[in-house]
């Protein structure tokens, strides 16, 4: 195929292969997120070829590549991916360390437009634009430019009420995940959400991670921030210690004062509008009759 | 050591968020080896950094904090050095 789109949190993302001959090969984990529809949110326009920067960018931005090596981040390489801006423009440009296929791309981000640019250096015959970072760094910006909450995090739907767990790594999202599943929940994920404010609602969705991800959705009631306990407790917190808290757990490039200012008032109005509690939890059957009376 | 004379202000490289009498400080930087770093300014905490002007001193300050908060001049000496003393650690504040 030349072209496809996909719908996550509620954007439609069109992926155009601009070349002749430039096929597109969605991973096996987009396959529940592709939508059939014309009215899109952002069109990302795709192009094979080597990664050239155009003169005049500024580097406001690294990330190293960092695996984690049982439960201890351990850096592999200083360079990963890299924000830059040039103009009004912001450019990401990744490579792609669990590929040797794909060698380098670059993403031109155009904040306030809803056309992107893509170029990959890669011989493959099928290009995924959606392969890993790609994903996470077109999410982020796409969510961060429209002032939603990208945030590390467990969430479940029980009940018909939506929970979110978040922590940092350890903390027991994804332990808190199978518990509620083993109660009859259903996951909506159970390591990165996307939050977003529809009407005086908060949706969480889920994104494209594992093989067979089915494209999930589900009302916010409440949020914890959790940690590990022998005992269940909830505790009342400040809105300046849920918004620091939240803020902590989120995927963010704090690069910009002006992302920061609008990811700290997304979340100010998430815990003004919605139950953040502190959540120490025994890891047993016990926290979710626990939850579900905490209300 | 800090110097009561000197005149400190905010840094423009972190962005504050006021929740009620509290603050929200989030630290600009380019290295995401950095990004957890998020700080909260208790209602003391809040008022030192309202007061960070770039006009006025530290002593000034610790005035101010005594008259706001009815405490006697040691409590407020105090409060404003552990603030500072804080912050500069953080690298928060530029003189």
């Amino acid at each position: 195929m030349n072209h496809y789109s996909l719908n996550i949190a509620g954007y439609t993302i069109l992926f155009n292969a601009l070349i002749r001959g430039v096929t597109l090969a969605p991973s096996p984990s987009q396959l529940s997120f592709i939508y059939d529809e014309e009215d899109y949110d952002l069109v990302i326009n795709v192009r094979r070829s080597k990664v050239k920067m155009p003169h005049g960018t500024r580097t406001v931005f690294r990330a190293p590549y960092v695996e984690e090596i049982n439960g201890v981040p351990a850096k592999k390489k200083d360079k990963f991916w890299t924000v830059l801006q040039y103009g009004d423009y912001i450019l990401i440009r990744t490579s792609f360390p669990m590929n040797d296929q794909y060698h380098e791309a670059l993403v031109f981000v155009r904040p306030g437009e809803k056309s992107w640019d893509l170029v990959i250096d890669t011989p493959v015959s099928g290009i995924n634009p959606f392969i890993y970072p790609l994903d996470g760094l077109i999410l982020y910006y796409l969510t961060a430019l429209n002032g939603d909450i990208f945030i590390h995090g467990s969430g479940v739907k029980y009940n018909n009420r939506g929970y979110l767990f978040t922590g940092s790594s350890g903390k027991g999202k994804s332990t808190m995940a199978r518990l509620f599943s083993e109660a009859g929940a259903e996951v909506i994920h159970d390591d990165r959400l996307i939050i977003r404010k529809r009407g005086n609602k908060y949706l969480m969705y889920n994104t494209p991670v594992y093989p067979d991800e089915q494209s999930s959705s589900a009302e916010l009631a409440a949020v914890y921030l959790i940690e590990h306990c022998k005992e269940n407790i909830s505790l009342t917190l400040t809105h300046t210690e849920a918004i620091a808290g939240l803020m902590s757990n989120c995927i963010q490039h704090h690069w910009s004062p002006e992302h920061i200012g609008t990811l700290t008032g997304a979340i100010f109005n998430l815990v003004t509008g919605l139950s953040v509690r502190s959540l120490k939890f025994a890891p047993d059957q016990s926290v979710v009759t626990f939850i579900e009376n905490d209300e | 050591m800090i110097n009561l004379n000197t005149i400190y202000f905010r840094s423009p490289r972190i962005v504050a968020r006021k929740t009620g009498d509290e603050y929200v400080l989030v630290p600009v930087t380019n290295q995401i080896a950095d990004m957890k770093s998020v700080y909260t300014l208790n209602t003391t905490g809040a008022f030192i950094w309202e007061q960070l002007d770039g006009v006025k001193s530290v002593r000034d300050i610790i005035s101010e904090v005594e008259e706001e908060f009815e405490v006697d001049g040691k409590t407020a000496l105090n409060d404003v050095l552990a603030f500072f003393h804080d912050m500069k650690d953080y690298l928060i504040i530029v003189e």
